[in-house]
């Protein structure tokens, strides 16, 4: 362990400026958004200048940490025959414990180390602590096991370049050519993503310890091709679905009596542009739930059968929020205006899958036996702000922030105010306009609304485009505007956020399923 | 057993084959000098010897251990000091000893001082900076104050000024003194190996065609100059240990390979009955010039 810390302490003194200078990306984004003035509302270039930036920052932050990790495993070289450590009394063992340290302390750990107070210091609580740490951790340690095995079979740092550069057009080409040719339902299509994962993990691991314990570089290269003609393999001809039968999340005590239960099914057509699909809706009964609370279904399999033969519907569009706007909005009201007496959302739920024409006749014609497995997430609402309706107020709770930047009256009449947000529920990817986060893309709805309790009005507030300014670390920094008649002094802005706080999984069915058939 | 042992060892690199069916032993507290022309095997022996190559075939062996299995238990008592190799460079020499002081139980920092001193290495400046010289200085020194069973060097003579190399070579020597070590030196420094050397190997295309002590070369190798004036000569047909036969006018020189006053003078009567034959020692670096020149098979025969 003593020659582990003294190499992990050589690697560390080596890189401390670039580090520094790394982990001081950040710490120039949270400079500028604690401190500077942000453009005013009709700066739309700028706005979109500081956007860029932040994204630049970001890919950057991205580039160097991948840089680092060659950085970290150049300087103790395992390929080649001019290595200075073989000749000295380190194991190769002990220089894989050194490493790992090193890329899980200088590159895992110190990031969420810089970022901690900026998270404290907006309101942060511990759960929202942990999420942002465990997301920070995991970009890091995919952009470490994208560069570690590379890193590890290259002699030379423009070898790891030149093998990085030949990787990323070699995966671009070959993803593209087998994801085009994709026939397959989506719960094998999960099941291989899984399994590329796993395998993915493996090969790193496998290639990593190989050549630190060994050396032989060759046969390190040979089982890294190994092991991406596995992933091709599994891509392109995994037959069998197991992701349906995984179950990744604890349930909690709160989903404990929450059932679901089908209430009647229709097959309907809709009409997108010149296209006319089928769509087969599921209406079930939700019942159990606490409030206040609500239920967001994220995705679902539906099997139906007929004695054996056995058929599933490839894709699901289960229905989002919107099927339920009124009861998101009647409950964040509610939660305003402190109304115990909300009932929980124990209510009829929809369904809906479209693009299931080739199924629909014979949904309708015979009723099969039906079996569906949903996987959903329950939702608290949460007030995370609550203050006057005035420049410079601001207020912060569960990672959620707000300050008040400009109230000015419109020439058409009432004001216009704008509004600094910071939202924990961001991720470094959302910025980036041609990526998805996974949290972004999930559409939690936020309200925002102008109370009087003095007067008992409470108006709610129509949403504007948020525009987005930047993510540091986890926390989104956007700006939104809202129109709003008159106010005074006793207005307050109060904002709704509803927090995810448990999943579940839920398996319905049904011996015989009555289809019916309705014509839109 | 010696500390290095080599066995039948070949090492391929694709089809070019740098070492073939070498062997090698070492006894211990002897140096000895790997002698051959570029190309002849002898960093990639020495690669193999300290795991930095794997043999294709046969095995090489330090401290009784097979170099493939080279733990840091062997590698405590062996140093290894190779201009070619990479180096922490970033690093000053003071932050380069005080990174190898603690891998070493051994280490003796008086005597760390003492070289640091004597070979004037400045502490604060970086590897990178270093002159060439001062950089193979600054490697032996992290090499020498840990006083390693076995030293294997590479070339470490290898384009340094004669000052630097008088440096290099008196460290060795004075830190030798102090203690009991094997050597095993690859170099084309035949004077500086005629220094440090008690045995000699000599390479060519990846084997051992001469595996001798420096005295029992120094004592059988003589220049012979015959001095044939008038009288009658039998210059073909001459004894295969007879090196670089060659005749100039009346003058007659070879290098005698089995030299011995009994022997060679008779033989030197029977063919030049009234010439003056004189017989002069030879330094390494003339016999080991006389043996790569006379070829491989002649050396074969001489030894």
């Amino acid at each position: 362990m003593k020659v582990v810390w003294h190499i992990f302490r050589k690697d560390a003194f080596r890189l401390r400026w670039i580090l520094a200078l790394w982990l001081a990306l950040p710490v120039v984004q949270m400079i500028y958004v604690g401190l500077a003035p942000l453009p005013s509302p009709e700066q739309k270039n700028v706005v979109e200048v500081i956007r860029y930036f932040f994204v630049l920052l970001t890919l950057i932050q991205a580039v160097v940490s991948y840089l680092l990790v060659m950085s970290l495993i150049d300087d103790d070289l395992l390929a080649g025959n001019q290595a200075f450590w073989p000749t000295r009394p380190i194991s190769g063992r002990q220089l894989l414990g050194a490493k790992l340290l090193g890329l899980v302390v200088l590159l895992w750990l110190a990031p969420v180390v810089v970022l901690a107070p900026w998270w404290l210091a907006h309101g942060y609580g511990w759960p929202e602590l942990g999420k942002a740490a465990g997301s920070v951790v995991l970009t890091q340690a995919v952009i470490t096991l994208i560069a570690l095995p590379l890193a590890a079979l290259s002699p030379r740092s423009g070898i790891f370049l030149v093998l990085t550069g030949v990787g990323l057009v070699s995966n671009l080409v070959g993803f593209a050519a087998v994801f085009n040719a994709l026939r397959v339902s989506s719960e094998v299509q999960e099941s291989r993503g899984y399994l590329c994962m796993a395998l993915w993990l493996a090969t790193v691991m496998g290639v990593t310890a190989h050549q630190f314990l060994t050396r032989r570089t060759l046969r390190s290269a040979g089982l890294f091709g190994v092991g991406w003609i596995c992933i091709f393999c599994v891509l392109c001809w995994w037959p069998w679905d197991f992701a349906s039968k995984i179950s990744w999340s604890h349930e909690s005590p709160l989903a404990a009596n929450l059932t679901l239960q089908p209430q009647s099914a229709l097959v309907s057509s809709s009409q997108r542009g010149k296209t006319t699909y089928r769509v087969f809706n599921l209406n079930m009964q939700l019942a159990g739930l606490p409030g206040p609370y609500t239920v967001v279904i994220d995705s679902e399999q539906n099997t139906f059968s007929w004695g054996g033969e056995i058929s599933k519907l490839p894709l699901t569009r289960f229905s989002g929020t919107g099927w339920f706007r009124s009861v998101f909005d009647r409950m964040a009201q509610a939660v305003v205006l402190d109304d115990k007496s909300i009932a929980p959302m124990n209510a009829l739920h929809t369904g809906a899958v479209i693009e299931a024409s080739a199924l629909a006749e014979r949904l309708l014609r015979e009723a099969p036996a039906y079996r569906g497995v949903l996987r959903g997430r329950i939702f608290q609402p949460v007030v995370v702000a609550d203050l006057p309706l005035r420049v410079g107020e601001s207020a912060q709770r569960s990672g959620y922030g707000v300050c008040i930047e400009a109230v000015q009256p419109k020439e058409t009449g009432g004001i216009q105010f704008v509004v600094r947000v910071f939202s924990a529920e961001a991720e470094p990817a959302s910025i980036i306009p041609w990526t998805v986060g996974t949290r972004s893309s999930t559409a939690v709805p936020e309200y925002n609304f102008v109370v009087n309790r003095r007067r008992g009005s409470i108006s709610l507030l129509n949403d504007s485009e948020p525009e987005m300014l930047g993510c540091i670390g986890t926390l989104g920094v956007y700006r939104q505007r809202f129109d709003y008649g008159a106010v005074d002094e006793e207005c307050r802005l109060v904002k709704v956020v509803f927090r995810p706080v448990a999943v579940f999984e839920r398996t319905i069915s049904s011996p015989r399923m009555e289809i019916t058939p309705l014509s839109r | 057993m010696n500390p290095i042992e080599i066995r039948q060892l070949t090492r391929r690199y694709g089809r070019l084959e740098a070492v073939h069916e070498l062997s090698l032993d070492v006894p211990a507290g002897s140096v000895c000098a790997l002698l051959g022309p570029n190309g002849a095997g002898k960093t990639t022996t020495l690669k193999v010897l300290l795991n930095l190559l794997p043999p294709t075939r046969g095995e090489a062996r330090m401290l009784g251990v097979d170099s493939r299995k080279l733990s840091p238990r062997e590698l405590r008592q062996i140093g290894y000091v190779s201009e070619s190799q990479q180096q922490p460079d970033w690093m000053t020499v003071r932050q380069f000893l005080d990174y190898c002081r603690p891998f070493y139980p051994t280490w003796d920092t008086a005597l760390e001082k003492t070289l640091l001193a004597r070979f004037e290495l400045p502490p604060e400046r970086k590897l990178k900076h270093l002159s060439r010289g001062m950089r193979v200085k600054a490697i032996l020194l992290s090499v020498l104050a840990f006083r390693p069973k076995v030293l294997v060097l590479d070339e470490p003579f290898s384009g340094l000024d004669p000052v630097v190399r008088e440096d290099v070579t008196s460290g060795l020597l004075e830190t030798a003194q102090a203690g009991d070590w094997t050597v095993l030196l690859a170099s084309h420094d035949i004077e500086e190996v005629e220094r440090l050397a008690d045995r000699v190997a000599l390479l060519e295309s990846g084997r051992v065609w001469l595996d001798e002590t420096v005295e029992s070369l120094l004592t059988r190798f003589r220049r012979v100059e015959v001095d044939l004036q008038e009288g009658p000569a039998q210059t073909d047909a001459v004894p295969e240990t007879w090196l670089k036969f060659e005749r100039a006018g009346n003058r007659v020189t070879f290098v005698d390979s089995r030299y011995s006053r009994e022997a060679t003078e008779p033989a030197c009567r029977a063919r030049f009955p009234e010439a003056a034959v004189t017989a002069r020692p030879m330094t390494l670096r003339e016999i080991y010039i006389a043996l790569a020149r006379s070829g491989r098979k002649s050396g074969e025969a001489a030894a």
